[in-house]
């Protein structure tokens, strides 16, 4: 039989009165779909489903959560060929075919949950139980219900459940509690159709299902996997030219089967096998997912540019870790060039080929950021040409330098004056900028436009506290 | 130029912060920075509001300073100016021209069109604030010129160009632009400041008030915010650098022009009461000698007769007759209706007011008080409030719309102002705060904790005290409390004027619909000596009114205020007894613990019961002195026949606030009018101080007079004690009287009072379930529960076997059952009874949600059994169909459990707010027991300072602020109540179970003094948890 479940008690604040047994299910319930095995056969066993609940994940972000189970199930397939996803907390695998091969139920459990506890860190304690319909398995993992290996058992432990294992609408679990039915054997004793009529005829569903009178077919998980291309150069070879044809050929091959997945990709890593030596990694980072073999095969073609091979290649692997969906690709063709959205699509092109040559953190954008302190008023972002458009304008049109000095200069001042390669004469001013104390860098500036000998207007402030100070901000064009 | 060689100068352009989420200061405060920076004259100039004048004026009006009163205005249209009140009749077309602006809009905003500057605002001098984009570059744009021929052509001579400098980039280029405008325009060009704060510090309240304005945190409002903190009253040395010579000395012509004050204003009352070819002196008389006659059907006795015409006479010269006519028609009009309505405050209780009809505190009966009618010496205006019904109040308010229209009539405002929790809240949000950790702070914050936050408040809330941003937070909070964040409706102040009422004071919208307010609240009417009437809501009206009505409908005896029989002995004894649980005003747990030891016997008794157990006497320590006197365990005595003149009534102890100022005049010679200035600095030195004046002129006043030092010490003290709550005699009468009403109904019609309450509900101390379980134990009370086969809507009165009443309980009593419901249930039931609960919801027509809250209450037991069954069933009904009859479905018998009566309780809590099976403890009682926790009845036998535990659901917690920090807790368990007293120092140590507890366990020392019983808390344990769902609400108190 099953063994304790790993962590109790899970309705604390039900005070459930003692499971009773079973009565005889309501009028109209179908016989079960799934007979019964005549003796205890283990020579050809039925389905059996492993459920693994995750409590913690019920707090997560949806898509959060859906990757971790993801990753999870990954992590799970070598036990079961049949896994499903039960979002946002569980999954269910089917493992009545895989117990010979573990050596039977014991064994095949321990072997999960050893493999469950290595990522339990992350993910929280998991709650397992076993069951013939995956739904009762997953009911006894979320209330900590003993396993269950056969349907004709399962009718009693399934029925000492609290309702609140089915997870309905909240209008029919309030109504199950307002009819005083705390437990599904209770739910079970009512007539069908009365039922079905009151709560709906999703809790009916569910319960056929979880005790194997209805069939439950459950989509399937099928792993995501990234895609690799290898190919072996003819000839050794360390021009560019020929690593290039080589490479459009696997990047046809890396498109071809983003099409087919209806995928993208962000990011690439090309290998240059070498004779004897370690391989050489050419890493490309997209701004937006692509697909378009045009374009990354551009791309690569200036990263290789710059690249210094150490030897000649003899070998290319192009690898993409991850494939993206749900995107449309940019170039997929299906707008035409010449519109407005083109000359917008060709600002993240040049930044990639700019990035491309020059290394992806030497090119930002900058945005203005509506602020009266001049150092706050900008800000560097990834994706230039974001955030320039929704920024208002100053109320007063005030004069800026365009060349802002990184940080301001300490000027001499000679009688009040300031200095800077001689006495500056001040043209215009003051503009006071008294702000910025929310975060601590509270400014007290009064700035001018001056003068300098040489005739360069220079964009000065003199601080209002303090040593009163005279800095030189930027410089006009 | 002033002596100091420095230009004088008239600030013409200012906001104050009833400027909302503009103006970061004060009026007061404006005023006085500019009198201090020797400012020639102010205006307050708040956008489209006078709201802020009347203080400014309190403040200028003893400072060299002249004020004057104006309005910023932004057209829709985008043209902005400053209109000055150059004399009355400007004043009163700036009112109503912003009347105008801001009835067009929904509370809280205006919308000014150009065509309501068209006729030129006569009277009212005009700054002109060109848009800066319009003069940058020194040519002024084509909209900028025609803005200024426009304005040019009808504010002829009373237009200037507001030259603003600000010190935001190149003034030098923008004063020539205007400068250049202003000639060829031909508009002269004056110096004005845009001021926002008194002082440049306010800069960062001022940015989190524009923030607050905006809905974002000040690190995202941007341009929103000002780049420099100029906008503050600048020193003159200042500005006589930065403007012309000549923009300056244009300010103070312009200031020399405006010679309105609010001083000017005259209050006149409405005319149409006196009907045509009378006096209103002669109407007065006429309706006095008529209510005499129905008073007094015998003759009015001599006294009385002295009395009136004394009051008359009085009246004349005061020339207040409208006033007592207005209130006289108010009555007369919800007398008219039915409405029971009751007046009180200084004037009220006089032999007039008692004849005609707006009290009914009978002279002859309480003979003591007709001393302190108004008096001419006082100069105080009178002072009547009404107290109606609260459910029929507003027929009363839209009465006085109809008749006065609603130019002439408006409710007060009411400022509403930052407290603690509110400024936590938006100075948090501004700061960029937000969700769970804003809310944490929030509801860390007290009303009991003051205006100050503890460290430990901010620790509790996992904040770190000493980190920069808290440091801001706590600094701005300080800073923001106190400031006006927008206008309300006052509860019921009416202002009535003769003529258009927006001359007057502009009108705006409130919040609820059909409502308007006028942007002064009562202490600025006060101030001016503008006259309002209270028409205020008062719940004890409502519940006596139906108390009378059933018992009428039931015993067919008709009670009247008036006659209640007078002075019952067995009343008394009740209430002695403190068993006071719904009676008016002491139900209270503070008054509860109080009467057994006053034992009051008369209606007198109750009129200083009312009285006393207010923060200002127990602050004052006039409560125990007062005691010891009445029990004869102190002496009464008096330093003077002037003293005891004053005092006797209250052997001794000054316990009213009209005592108070009496003792000013008789013994310490302050006249009249200063004792009411005493009054009026009594009420606010709490917030603002300025009693110290007082002190020296009471206390060498009194030693003038031969008192000794010590009586005049004492009695300032007292004076102090009094501040803002001492409570006037004039209202404690006229509460008496509802309180021995109200005792009456208790101790002798018992069903009907409880049956009247429920039906009054929200009201009083006690919710429903205290009032019910209170009929059914001390007053025998028979209940019965909800039930659609017997219910009516309301609470109603059934006979019983034995022709008493038994109180059945109503169909409103059920959550989230529709009116609409219940009314289709009670006329299909009319027709004939319920078959079953198919054929309720067909023929009510009732929706699954009402169906399922009758089911959820345990309604329909007598259709369809135990609450799990009624709820199959009523899961069950089909929604009825126009073209199909009903359907009909035979379904098995479901096999449903009964609930449990641990689960009936629960819900009974949670569907109505109380049950009629046992108390939840009862259930637990065992599991207590097994702890060791007493019943509250046990308690009764232990001996005073015995360690007692006791648990209880939380009912009541209330903090007076006279307490010194002292939580009083009441915890009811199936045996009655306990009373606990939680000292600071405790409260601070488990604050979390003190508050959050609904169900509470207490160990502590039993005390027991005079017949009253507590327990002082040692340790408090949340036991909440045993309760599982039980929903239970304790009402907390200040």
């Amino acid at each position: 039989m099953g063994r304790a479940p790993r962590t109790l008690p899970l309705f604390p604040e039900e005070d459930l009165p003692p499971p009773e047994a079973l009565a005889e299910p309501g009028p109209g319930y179908p016989r079960p779909v799934v007979a019964p095995s005549p003796v205890a056969a283990p020579a050809r066993p039925g389905p059996l489903w492993l459920a693994v609940q995750l409590p913690a994940l019920a707090d997560t972000a949806a898509a959060a959560a859906r990757r971790q189970l993801e990753r999870l199930a990954a992590r799970l397939a070598a036990f079961s060929p049949r896994i499903s996803l039960i979002e946002p907390d569980g999954l269910v695998m089917e493992i009545g075919a895989s117990l010979r091969l573990f050596g039977g139920h014991d064994a095949l459990r321990e072997a999960i949950e050893a493999r469950l506890a290595e990522r339990t860190a992350c993910l929280g304690p998991a709650r397992l139980a076993c069951a013939p319909t995956p739904l009762a398995a997953t009911w006894l993992a979320r209330a900590g219900g003993e396993d269950v290996l056969t349907l004709e058992a399962l009718a009693g432990p399934l029925g000492a459940l609290p309702v609140s294992v089915w997870r309905g609408s909240a209008a029919s679990l309030a109504l199950l509690r307002e009819l005083g039915i705390r437990r599904l054997a209770e739910a079970l004793r009512l007539p069908r159709d009365a039922l079905a009529r009151r709560c709906g005829v999703e809790l009916v569903q569910a319960l056929d299902r979880a005790l194997g009178r209805q069939p439950d077919p459950r989509p399937a998980w099928i792993p995501r996997r990234g895609w690799r291309g290898t190919l072996e150069l003819p000839a050794e070879t360390e021009r560019h030219a020929p690593l290039l044809e080589a490479l459009a050929g696997l990047l046809d091959g890396l498109a071809e089967a983003l099409r087919r997945r209806d995928a993208a990709v962000q990011r690439l890593r090309l290998e240059l096998f070498h004779l004897a030596r370690p391989a050489t990694p050419v890493v490309l980072e997209l701004l937006q997912p692509s697909r378009d073999a045009g374009h990354l095969q551009t791309l690569y073609a200036r990263r290789l540019e710059r690249q210094v091979l150490p030897a000649p290649v003899i070998a290319l692997a192009l690898s993409a870790p991850r494939l993206e969906h749900d995107v449309v690709p940019a170039a997929a063709g299906l707008f035409t060039p010449g519109t407005g959205t083109a000359a917008c699509a060709g600002v993240p092109q040049l930044v990639e080929r700019l990035r491309a040559r020059l290394g992806v953190s030497a090119v930002h954008g900058l945005c203005l950021v509506p602020e009266h302190r001049p150092e706050a008023a900008w800000q560097p972002v990834s994706t230039p040409g974001q955030g320039v458009c929704d920024t208002p304008l100053p109320p007063v049109t005030a004069r800026r330098p365009l060349w802002m000095l990184a940080e301001p200069v300490a000027l001499e001042s000679h009688g009040g004056h300031p200095v800077h390669q001689g006495r500056l004469s001040i043209e215009q001013g003051p503009e006071r900028i008294e702000t910025g104390w929310w975060d601590g860098r509270d400014v007290a500036r009064d700035y001018y436009i001056a003068r300098d000998r040489a005739g360069v207007r220079l964009w000065v402030y003199r601080e209002r506290h303090g040593a009163r100070r005279w800095w030189l901000h930027g410089v006009f064009g | 130029m002033s002596g100091s060689g420095l230009p004088d100068y008239a600030e013409l352009h200012c906001l104050s912060n009833f400027s909302f989420q503009r103006g970061a200061s004060h009026p007061e405060e404006l005023v006085a920075r500019a009198e201090a920076l020797g400012y020639r004259a102010l205006a307050i100039t708040d956008e489209c509001s006078l709201a802020g004048v009347v203080r400014a004026h309190v403040a200028a009006r003893d400072r060299a300073l002249e004020l004057l009163v104006g309005s910023e205005l932004r057209c829709e249209d985008g043209l902005k100016l400053v209109l000055l009140a150059s004399d009355r009749d400007g004043y009163g077309r700036l009112g109503t021209l912003i009347t105008r602006a801001r009835r067009r809009s929904p509370k809280g905003g205006y919308r000014l069109q150009r065509d309501d500057l068209a006729d030129g605002v006569p009277g009212c001098l005009a700054l002109w604030l060109p848009d800066p984009h319009g003069v940058a570059g020194g040519i002024p744009g084509a909209q900028t010129l025609a803005d200024g021929r426009w304005l040019a052509d009808r504010f002829a001579g009373r237009l200037w160009l507001a030259v603003e400098l600000l010190a935001e980039g190149d003034d030098a280029a923008r004063l020539a632009a205007l400068q250049a405008l202003g000639r060829q325009l031909a508009i002269p060009c004056v110096a004005s400041g845009d001021v926002h704060m008194h002082l440049r510090r306010r800069r960062a309240l001022q940015d989190v008030l524009v923030a607050i304005g905006h809905g974002v945190p000040v690190s995202r409002a941007g341009f929103a915010l000002f780049a420099s903190g100029e906008r503050h009253l600048r020193r003159r040395d200042q500005l006589a650098r930065r403007y012309p010579p000549a923009l300056l000395a244009e300010t103070v012509a312009i200031a020399e022009r405006c010679h309105f004050s609010l001083e000017a204003l005259r209050y006149e009352y409405p005319s149409e009461l006196v009907p045509p070819g009378m006096t209103p002196a002669a109407r007065l008389r006429e309706l006095t000698e008529a209510g005499a006659v129905r008073r007094w059907p015998q003759g009015v006795p001599a006294r009385v007769r002295t009395l009136i015409e004394h009051e008359l006479a009085l009246i004349a010269e005061l020339a207040y007759e409208p006033y007592f006519l207005t209130v006289h028609d108010i009555v007369a009009f919800a007398r008219g209706r039915g409405i029971l309505c009751q007046g009180r405050g200084s004037a009220a209780n006089s032999a007039v007011c008692f004849c005609l009809g707006i009290t009914e505190v009978d002279p002859a009966r309480m003979s003591v008080l007709m001393e302190r009618f108004i008096s001419r010496e006082r100069d105080e205006p009178p002072d009547i409030d009404v107290d109606f019904e609260h459910q029929r109040r507003e027929e009363v308010i839209q009465y006085l719309y109809a008749k006065y229209g609603r130019d002439r009539a408006a409710l007060a405002a009411t400022v509403i102002s930052y407290r603690p929790r509110s400024a936590v809240r938006d100075v948090g949000r501004a700061l960029g705060l937000a969700g769970d950790r804003l809310d944490r702070l929030a509801s860390a914050i007290q009303w009991w904790d003051g205006r100050t936050i503890a460290p430990e408040r901010l620790r509790e809330a996992g904040e770190d005290p000493d980190s920069p941003l808290m440091r801001r937070l706590l600094w701005l909070v300080q800073e923001l409390q106190g400031f006006p964040r927008h206008l309300s409706q006052h509860v019921g102040g009416f202002v009535i004027s003769a003529g258009p009422l927006e001359t007057l004071v502009p009108i705006e919208n409130a919040a609820m619909p059909e409502r308007t307010v006028i942007q002064w609240d009562k202490d600025d009417l006060e101030t001016l000596g503008l006259l309002k009437v209270d028409v205020l809501g008062l719940g004890m009206l409502t519940a006596i009114r139906r108390s009378f009505d059933l018992v009428a409908a039931f015993r067919g005896r008709k009670l009247t205020m008036a006659t209640v029989p007078a002075e019952d002995p067995a009343v008394y004894d009740m209430i002695c007894r403190a068993e006071t649980l719904g009676v008016f005003q002491i139900e209270s747990r503070a008054q509860m613990a109080m009467l057994p030891r006053l034992r009051p016997r008369c209606y007198y008794d109750l009129v200083i019961e009312v009285a006393i157990i207010r923060p200002g006497p127990i602050q004052g320590d006039m409560v125990h002195p007062y005691l010891r006197r009445r029990n004869g365990l102190e002496p009464v005595s008096y330093p003077s026949a002037e003293v005891e003149s004053v005092l006797q009534r209250t052997l001794g102890v000054p316990i009213f606030q009209e005592q108070v100022m009496q003792l000013a005049i008789v013994a310490a010679g302050f006249s009249g009018g200063e004792a009411d200035a005493l009054r009026r600095a009594m009420a606010a030195w709490k917030k603002q101080g300025g009693l110290g004046p007082f002190q020296q002129r009471l206390i060498e006043g009194m030693r003038r007079r031969g008192y000794p030092q010590a009586f005049a010490e004492q009695l300032f003290q007292q004076i102090l004690g009094f501040g803002e709550y001492g409570f006037p005699e004039s209202h404690s009468a006229s509460f008496a009287l509802l309180v021995y009403v109200s005792a009456w109904l208790k101790c002798h019609e018992p069903a009907a009072f409880f049956c009247a309450l429920m039906n009054s509900q929200p009201m009083g101390f006690y919710a429903p379930a205290q009032l019910l379980r209170c009929a059914r134990e001390q007053h025998g009370v028979e209940l019965r529960p909800i039930d659609v086969c017997h219910s009516m809507a309301e609470c109603t009165l059934e006979r019983r076997a034995d022709g008493e009443p038994a109180l059945r309980l109503g169909l409103s009593q059920v959550r989230g059952l529709s009116a609409q419901g219940i009314g289709r249930l009670v006329a299909a039931r009319a027709e004939r009874p319920f078959a079953h609960v198919q054929d309720l919801a067909g023929r009510a027509r009732l929706d699954r949600r009402d169906l399922g809250a009758l089911a959820a209450a345990d309604a329909l037991a007598g259709l369809a059994g135990h609450r799990h069954r009624a709820r199959w069933q009523v899961a069950g009904v089909e929604p009825p169909s126009a073209l199909l009859p009903m359907p009909e479905f035979r379904e098995a018998e479901p096999l449903l459990r009964a609930p449990t009566e641990g689960q009936d309780i629960v819900a009974d809590y949670r569907h109505t707010g109380f049950s009629l099976g046992r108390h939840p403890l009862a259930l637990l009682r065992a599991r207590l027991a097994e702890e060791g926790s007493l019943t509250a009845e046990s308690l009764g036998t232990m001996a005073d300072g015995t360690l007692v535990q006791v648990a209880g659901l939380v009912l009541t917690r209330q903090r007076p602020g006279s307490a010194g920090g002292v939580t009083f807790l009441t915890l009811e368990d199936e045996t009655g109540t306990v009373n606990v007293v939680v000292w600071q120092a405790l409260a601070e140590r488990q604050r979390r179970a003190l508050l959050q507890a609904r169900l509470l366990r207490v160990r502590g020392r039993l005390q027991r003094q005079e017949g009253v019983t507590h327990v002082i808390a040692r340790t408090l344990d949340d036991r909440s948890g045993w309760l599982g769902a039980l929903v239970t609400r304790s009402r907390d108190f200040h």
